[in-house]
């Protein structure tokens, strides 16, 4: 088990160090200026160079990268061309509004996801698996913009119940919440019934029936755990999602999160809040695959077993040497 | 008994669950009070609040309300003394600048002039955004003459200096404080002498201020807190001005103007800015370095469709190549120089540049810009009668930028901005030392040589010809043609009063707004 987690650390770095590359080879060669962005369409080309040569833009391709490959390694995120302030400060400033909106939205992904999805395997073809499976759909097809803008009309413009935009207070949150979490319910949804269908004709479901314990027992204890791996493994890669894919949301209900503090400096050219929020999702989605990673030893003792028996047969092999 | 407990915990656990909610969604905005609050809704974060290093409107409009500037625009766009009292020319390159006294600062230091002099010597050290307003000063001349009296020295004549000194950018800030906080704005060096005072600052949410006791002008603001949101979405702030979730919005976009008008207890008030949009040939590229084939555009498009299709009734159609109100405006410019669509003089000027039988152009236009996108397809529709086969490139906003930077372009739509009430502001652009030059790429000598004249030009008669002179010959080349004069409106709720639209810079003073009892 030790060794299965100090290889996915390793991996971690790895993934971290390709990451940083690709994102700023590609901000290297998108076209702008930041310059020009920072002095405005009054500057003199004399200021515009003073501008390149401060900030370094003037060097060559190598040494941009060795020098941010070098303050990665420091967990250095540099200083914002814009804001002029450290960019670790600025992303931990908008990030808890990200982690939120993201945490939220898959809480409720969760409950509505799973419970829907037990239902709809236990009464398959039913009414009930029908209309979840209608809504699932919906969900996962429909634009989160788009859902996210049919909501503010309904909720704020017409019945005036709920603020349009804002993060104020619990109330600020249901829109965005509801947005992104039916989403997330709904890949959740399809997964759970598809896997919980696979298990409950399973020999030890029907043999945990003939013993005669409760429906809701054979269901929770029996089913459901056994056709967590799959939904946990959907749960974390919609999480991951959310946390880099929020932006949209964000815009529409003017939420200072990550994603669109990503979005505006695209636009700004400012390279280091661009490699550094990227960089601080990236981090985020690897330690929660990892997290997910050792959920799956967690409940199910099979894999459990699975590291156990390598550690046995490593042990048995020295033996025979 | 059994079932009981379970109850009870399914209970408490529920009631938890909806405390943990409650608590982890709000924060402490949520506590403080709302009474007597004025909310203000801008289209971007301002960045930064520092007053000296950032270029957009949206930092002026929030920081505005913080810091102030020596002088300001009046009513009737006269430049009048504010923190300054007055100022008299020593000789070309020389202003004395006589500070108004009893101006105190947010942390109870008095207004002087050494913090004139730090602000423009730690903009010109650092070279921050604001050296486009204080690029000619000379700060090892300049003198801090007493606590109110400030000589400012320029290399030779600026014409334009003091409207310079009316730029948001300009402000001045606290020496003391800046150097105790250490340059961190949020904590401590946010110190100016504006009608509102810092408190916090959620970057990408909001700013908040409180109303300073001790600002200089009586009665004034007339709100206790100033509550500055930002929305980048435009249908976002619609919204919120529809259903009333702010007092004030700012940039209502075209295209919800009507919606927003027509919502209970708000108005849209509006009014020219100081922005022109142009159509655009670069000079310097075949086959528009030909004067005859920018004739057969010139004579080939139709601005007032174009623009009446893409804006409808959103600012107006431009009818001098500056705003109204702008030194160097010319009334008689659109009737003696503006284009007039004529589709048989288009084809004439283009059979005798040598394209006959028809010529291809380029048109690049910013994907985030809707407006220019429409009138780019218009004017592909009208001059595809003329025989020009125009091709519409929609570039995303960075790399069109970044395009026509390089002088590569054929033709673009681009607006020009003479915020500082003079046309030198959008002249300046065409000048070889700017970085828009490449724009146009127009090497005109006499045109450089008027345009670089009236910069240095102190007599305000004399500069404005000169302005219009070289408009003229922008003109009569066939460099640009005016478009659109862009509006700028905010939604305001009917029971306020005392806002004003501010045309320079669009940084809208706040201060003067009031419940509307």
């Amino acid at each position: 088990m030790a060794r299965f987690i100090f290889n996915r650390l390793i991996s971690m770095i790895f993934v971290l160090l390709a990451t940083l590359v690709i994102i700023f080879t590609l901000m290297y060669f998108v076209p702008g200026d930041p310059a020009i962005s920072l002095l405005g369409e009054s500057a003199t080309i004399e200021a515009v160079k003073d501008i390149h040569t401060k900030l370094g833009l003037d060097d060559p391709y190598l040494v941009r990268l060795g020098r941010c490959l070098w303050d990665f390694v420091r967990a250095d995120f540099g200083i914002s061309y814009r804001s002029k302030t450290p960019v670790f400060g600025e992303i931990m400033a908008r990030y808890p509004t990200t982690l939120k909106l993201t945490l939220g939205s898959t809480i409720l992904g969760i409950l509505i996801g799973v419970s829907a999805g037990i239902v709809s395997a236990v009464k398959q073809y039913s009414i009930f698996d029908r209309v979840f499976t209608t809504i699932s759909l919906f969900g996962a097809s429909a634009p989160s913009f788009w859902l996210a803008m049919v909501l503010v009309l309904i909720f704020s413009l017409w019945l005036g119940w709920l603020p349009a935009t804002g993060s104020y207070e619990l109330k600020y949150w249901l829109l965005p919440v509801f947005t992104m979490g039916l989403q997330c319910s709904a890949f959740i949804m399809r997964m759970t019934r598809s896997s919980m269908l696979e298990v409950i004709r399973q020999d030890y479901v029907r043999t945990a029936r003939a013993k005669g314990q409760t429906e809701m027992k054979i269901i929770i204890n029996h089913a459901l755990r056994n056709a967590l791996i799959p939904i946990l493994t959907v749960t974390g890669m919609r999480l991951c999602g959310l946390l880099g894919g929020s932006v949209l949301v964000e815009t529409v209900f003017a939420l200072p999160g990550i994603g669109k503090y990503i979005l505006d400096s695209v636009s700004f050219q400012d390279y280091p809040v661009v490699q550094g929020g990227v960089m601080w999702i990236c981090f985020n989605c690897v330690v929660i695959t990892f997290i997910i990673d050792m959920l799956y030893g967690a409940v199910d003792p099979r894999i459990r077993s699975m590291y156990g028996v390598k550690k046995l047969s490593r042990r048995q092999s020295v033996k025979e040497v | 008994m059994k079932r009981k407990r379970t109850g009870i915990f399914w209970f408490l656990a529920a009631v938890f669950t909806v405390m943990l909610a409650a608590g982890y969604f709000s924060n402490a905005t949520a506590a403080t009070a709302r009474a007597d609050r004025l909310t203000v809704i801008l289209s971007a974060d301002p960045a930064n609040l520092d007053p000296n290093d950032n270029d957009s409107q949206t930092h002026y409009q929030a920081v505005r309300n913080i810091y102030e500037t020596l002088f300001v625009y009046d009513d009737n766009y006269n430049l009048t003394p504010w923190l300054c009292e007055k100022y008299e020319y020593q000789d070309d390159s020389t202003i004395i600048l006589h500070l108004r006294k009893g101006v105190k600062f947010h942390n109870g230091d008095e207004f002087k002039a050494n913090d004139v002099y730090f602000t423009i010597k730690r903009v010109i050290d650092n070279k921050l955004a604001a050296m486009v307003e204080f690029s000619n000063i000379l700060i090892d001349k300049c003198e801090v003459i007493d606590d109110y009296t400030f000589k400012l020295v320029t290399n030779g004549p600026v014409a334009t200096q003091i409207p310079l000194l009316e730029n948001p950018a300009a402000e001045i800030m606290n020496e003391r404080a800046y150097k105790e906080a250490n340059g961190d704005f949020v904590k401590g060096a946010c110190v100016g002498t504006g009608p509102f005072q810092f408190v916090s600052y959620a970057p990408g949410d909001q700013l908040l201020l409180k109303a300073f006791d001790g600002y200089w002008r009586e009665g004034e603001p007339h709100y206790d807190n100033l509550l500055i949101r930002f929305i980048g979405d435009s249908a976002s702030r619609a919204i919120e001005a529809e259903t009333g979730g702010a007092d004030i919005v700012y940039d209502i976009g075209a295209k919800n103007l009507e919606s927003v008008n027509a919502a209970k207890g708000v108005s849209i008030i509006s009014e020219v800015g100081t922005n022109t949009s142009h159509l655009l040939m670069n000079t310097s590229v075949a086959p528009l370095d030909n004067d005859l084939v920018r004739q057969a555009v010139w004579y080939g498009v139709d601005a007032k469709v174009a623009v009446k299709l893409a804006y409808g009734d959103f600012g107006a159609v431009a009818t001098d190549w500056v705003c109204p109100g702008i030194k160097g405006s010319n009334p008689d410019l659109a009737a003696n120089y503006f284009p007039v669509r004529d589709v048989e003089k288009a084809k004439k000027c283009l059979a005798e540049a040598g394209y006959a039988n028809g010529v291809e152009l380029e048109i690049v236009v910013p994907s985030n810009n809707q407006e220019r996108c429409d009138m780019a397809e218009v004017f592909q529709a009208q001059l595809a009668e003329v025989g020009i086969k125009v091709k519409v490139n929609i570039m995303e906003s960075s790399a069109w930028n970044a395009y026509i930077f390089t002088g590569k372009q054929q033709m673009t739509i681009y607006g020009f901005s003479a915020a500082d009430f003079e046309a030198d502001r959008a002249l300046v652009q065409f000048m070889p030392t700017n970085v828009n030059y490449n724009l146009c790429k127009f090497d005109n000598k006499e045109f450089q040589e008027i345009t670089a004249k009236s910069f240095v030009t102190l007599d305000e008669n004399e500069r404005f010809q000169l302005y219009r002179d070289a408009i003229t010959i922008l003109m009569k080349n066939h460099v640009t043609i005016p478009l659109w004069f862009k509006a700028l409106n905010a939604a305001v709720k009917d029971d306020l009063k005392g806002f004003k639209i501010t045309r320079s810079y669009e940084h809208h003073y706040l201060q003067y707004v009031a419940p509307n009892k």
